[in-house]
């Protein structure tokens, strides 16, 4: 028995949902759920992955909870889900007749105290979740670059397409670049499609993405997939996993970007709920996702599902909450455009015996050898006799002490007497 | 080749294939033609249906949402100045004045026919584009897409009418607050207070609702007047004149259609941009068209709904030549088609052509049932415009107000529909042109994301790319075309006086 219920124009499809009678009951309960209706709520719109789970969870859990409530999908996109993860934290109903589907960094956001977040992990109540991820780094098949030796090794920069910072496919390379990869990373790629075009087309060598968008692109264009995170997929058996290869850092780094994999799509109830239906619901969605019909119908979709323990997503959630600072510093220069790291700076000092452009290269005479700094009106720090300068403020024949990374770059500072 | 193309044909017309297609289209034409809601929905709900339907039945029936959600789309842009979906902002532009003047009967008529033609133009392109798809798609890089996107920010000129000053101002207005939001390239957040709602940007339906559909009502109410004081005259007349309107420009459908189909090939366009492309070239080629384009003039609404309908085969072409969606939509069909067993990728032009083939065979049947369909109930449509305000306001207002929300469920784009209503409504009130604003809108976080991944990948050099020249010579003879052709008027008016 199927059928969409619903009401008013927008209303019809905003807060649809397909019920479907009932089969099975099995545990005790004090018949709570009879008659109700179990909101699932959807961190994103209509289509896509979560919203995909959230509506095949929606489907079977119902059977597996004694009572046969009906289920109603509701999709509450936003923010990257923090909307969503927000609503179960504070508003949701607390009886047990609303679950959501978070998105999986939502620990990440909460450690790294993301703008908004109005929930706390250690509160909301983990039902399970219903599928495993994995990222692949995989390169174009015209490029050099065919293993991960190879790419280690690889002296002039290698090309990878990203959508930006925060994404995975930026999130990887700029783990690889941590850890002193020759890796540039192109930002401004937005979905996979247009990131393996642009390998096609020779512009980029590789790029990061989950293994379920990049399936297809490996049979058709022979993408070379050279490293993985996250849980194992027999397709690519001989390809290494990329935290066994790493430095200390990037290890810990790996870990923290590979953990929300594991419990790749969750699913939680809200703080408050009786802790007798927290094991009703968790014991139904556990059942549901082992129900052959459930399964049957993931299987042609193509997605896969893998049951996570709830004690297992706590754990998981628990450890990135409990990442250290350090680990989070370097996450986080991966969620923005790094600024230029300070390099390691040299002073040369001497004598004024070039000034061209106004001012804006400048030469000395250092140790019988001439050396030239840019000078920028905005960035170099210029002192001329201890006090705070302009850069026409130098002149012929002072005695200078440029400090910059080496001879022809901008200085960060002047000073001269 | 044959052989496919008439098993593709033979596939969707069995009984039960047909049904679903027409099941399809019947829910295209009214649920998706609803402001805010669009195919994606209408697609994600009937996914599970997928489970239970051999090949043919599925493209049937998830295709032909998608397939023909357009043509239907433009009823609400014409009669009531609210846009039924992305791509029919435009249709507004020369729909609505249309609708005001009595002429909704033929301003509908022309806009059904020209979608049927444009969608049978894009199909028949991607049908002649089968053997050249895959190097066809590859042919331009970022470098080139950001300099198609200054053509389109070039037309903001076209669509500024007599008033360039207030367009360019509205236009950089629209680029501002374009930048609201996850800025996607860095990550930062941008212009958003912490607040957050503000993180996902302003969008960009319930922005045209408010600045569109808010004024029209509030001028309604002033007037106290229906949306149209004119007589309607002979209904099935004006139909028959729109029909005849879309054959008689026949090459500005053609011209339409090219348009959109292009702006299909490009990944990460869409059909909002689509729209206004097309409008703004017919803007600038048609003769005599800056005088009255705006104040009803109908190939205003034939060049666009032309474009937004041959975009669709346009998007199937990325997406059959390398099996990778070139859209969320097209990912969620696919998603759809793979339950049936259709993987999409090299097999849909080998082994599976036939399936191919019975996609364009369905874009082609049903851009023409649906425009039937759509039609046959112009005369009906067309006398809401007679509707008392008292019973017009109410209506139109639910209709903003759900469609606003329905987008993406939050309540605070509500607010701020209402919040450029009142901005829409003084840019009307004071001569200030709005498409501009929605222009910069929507052009700028992509013209932004071309240029910034060009930069990277060639540095300053990506100006001297071949491509990139050969579009900015087309650039160029788009701002000087309409002043030469204002000039030859000119020249012609002298020579006749002398």
């Amino acid at each position: 028995m199927k059928r969409i219920i619903g009401s008013g124009i927008g209303g019809a499809i905003l807060t649809s949902a397909l019920t479907f009678g009932a089969s099975t009951t099995g545990l005790a309960d004090d018949g709570f759920y009879k008659g109700k209706t179990v909101k699932v709520i959807v961190r994103s719109n209509p289509g896509g992955g979560y919203d995909f789970y959230g509506r095949l969870v929606a489907r079977h859990l119902s059977k597996h909870l004694p009572g046969n409530p009906r289920t109603q999908v509701v999709n509450m996109p936003g923010a990257g889900g923090i909307v969503a993860g927000n609503y179960i934290m504070n508003r949701a109903k607390k009886d047990g007749t609303e679950i959501a589907v978070l998105t999986r960094e939502l620990a990440l956001a909460q450690r790294t105290k993301a703008v908004g977040v109005k929930y706390d992990l250690n509160k909301l109540i983990p039902i399970g979740s219903a599928a495993s991820s994995t990222f692949l780094v995989v390169m174009g098949k015209n490029q050099p670059i065919k293993t991960y030796q190879q790419l280690k090794d690889a002296r002039t920069p290698v090309l990878f397409a990203a959508t930006g910072p925060g994404a995975g496919s930026y999130q990887y390379p700029a783990l690889l670049k941590n850890d002193g990869f020759n890796v540039k990373i192109i930002t401004g790629f937005v979905g996979g499609q247009s990131r393996f075009l642009s390998i096609e087309r020779g512009e980029t060598h590789g790029t990061a993405n989950s293994y379920e968008s990049t399936a297809q692109a490996i049979s058709e264009f022979g993408m070379i997939p050279i490293l993985y995170s996250g849980a194992e997929v027999p397709q690519l058996k001989g390809v290494p996993e990329i935290s066994s290869l790493l430095s200390e850092e990037g290890k810990q780094l790996a870990a923290l970007l590979g953990a929300p994999l594991a419990a790749g799509r969750p699913f939680f109830t809200s703080p408050g709920v009786p802790s007798e239906r927290v094991e009703l619901l968790r014991t139904a969605f556990k059942a549901a996702l082992h129900d052959p019909e459930l399964l049957k119908e993931a299987k042609r979709a193509k997605r896969n599902v893998a049951w996570t323990d709830p004690k297992v997503m706590d754990r998981i959630n628990k450890e990135i909450l409990g990442a250290s600072d350090k680990v989070i510093a370097l996450y986080q220069q991966g969620a923005q455009k790094p600024k230029k790291a300070p390099g390691k700076m040299v002073t040369h000092a001497g004598l004024v015996t070039k000034i061209e452009r106004g001012g804006r290269r400048v030469s000395i005479d250092h140790k019988g050898k001439q050396v030239t700094a840019k000078i920028s009106g905005s960035r170099t720090k210029i002192t001329v006799a201890g006090k705070q300068a302009k850069r026409k403020a130098i002149k012929m024949g002072m005695n200078c002490k440029f400090t910059y990374p080496k001879p022809g770059e901008e200085a960060t500072n002047v000073d001269c007497k | 080749m044959l052989d496919a193309a008439i098993e593709g044909l033979l596939g969707i017309l069995q009984w039960k294939a047909f049904l679903l297609m027409m099941v399809g289209i019947v829910i295209s034409s009214t649920l998706v033609a609803m402001p805010g809601i669009g195919s994606k929905t209408a697609i994600a709900l009937l996914l599970p249906f997928a489970f239970a339907l051999n090949q043919f039945e599925a493209i049937c029936l998830i295709m032909s949402i998608w397939a023909v959600s357009n043509t239907a789309n433009s009823i609400t842009s014409i009669l009531f100045s609210v846009p039924g979906g992305g791509g029919s902002q435009a249709t507004i532009m020369d729909g609505y004045p249309m609708a005001q003047k009595g002429e909704a009967a033929r301003a509908l008529a022309a806009a059904f026919t020209s979608s049927a033609i444009g969608g049978i133009i894009g199909a028949l392109v991607l049908f002649a584009a089968i053997p050249i798809l895959r190097p066809l798609v590859l042919l331009l890089g970022p470098p080139e897409f950001f300099m198609l996107v200054m053509v389109g920010v070039a037309m903001v000129g076209a669509l500024s009418g007599k008033a360039p000053v207030k367009g360019i101002i509205a236009g950089a207005f629209g680029l501002l607050i374009s930048m609201v939001g996850v800025h996607l390239i860095t990550g930062m957040h941008r212009f958003t207070f912490d607040q957050l709602f503000l993180v996902d940007g302003f969008k960009l339906i319930p922005v045209t609702i408010g600045l569109f559909a808010i004024p029209e009502l509030l001028y309604m109410g002033i007037k106290g007047s229906g949306i149209s004081d004119l007589p309607l005259g002979d209904l099935g007349k004006g139909r028959r004149q729109g029909i005849k309107d879309a054959f008689t420009h026949r090459w500005l459908i053609l011209r339409s259609s090219f348009i959109g189909v292009w702006i299909g090939i490009i990944p990460g366009l869409g059909s909002a941009v689509a729209d206004w492309f097309a409008y703004g070239s017919a803007k600038q080629t048609c003769p005599g068209a800056r005088e009255t384009f705006g104040k009803g003039d109908v190939r205003g609404v034939i060049a666009v709904d032309a474009a937004t309908n041959a975009k669709e085969g346009g998007s199937l072409i990325p997406t059959l030549a390398f099996g990778i969606p070139g859209s969320s939509t097209l990912a969620l069909i696919f998603g759809a088609l793979i339950i049936v067993g259709i993987t999409p990728g090299r097999d849909m032009l080998t082994k599976d052509l036939h399936l191919t083939f019975s996609m364009i065979w369905l874009l082609i049947i049903g851009s023409v049932i649906t425009t039937i369909l759509c039609l046959a109930f112009t005369r009906q449509l067309a006398m809401a415009t007679k509707l008392r305000p008292s019973l017009m306001i109410p209506c139109i207002l639910a209709m903003a107000v759900i469609g606003s929300f329905a987008a993406s469920s939050r309540f605070e784009d509500v607010l701020m529909m209402l919040a450029f209503g009142t901005v829409g409504y003084f840019m009307r009130a004071a001569g200030w042109p709005r498409p501009p604003l929605l222009l910069g809108l929507v052009l700028g976080p992509i013209a932004e994301r071309y240029m910034w991944t060009s930069v990277q990948l060639y540095g300053a050099d990506f100006l001297w790319r071949p491509g990139v020249i050969v579009i900015f010579m087309i650039l160029v003879a788009c701002l000087v075309y309409p002043m030469f052709q204002d000039q030859a008027t000119k020249l012609r008016a002298q020579e006749t006086e002398a």
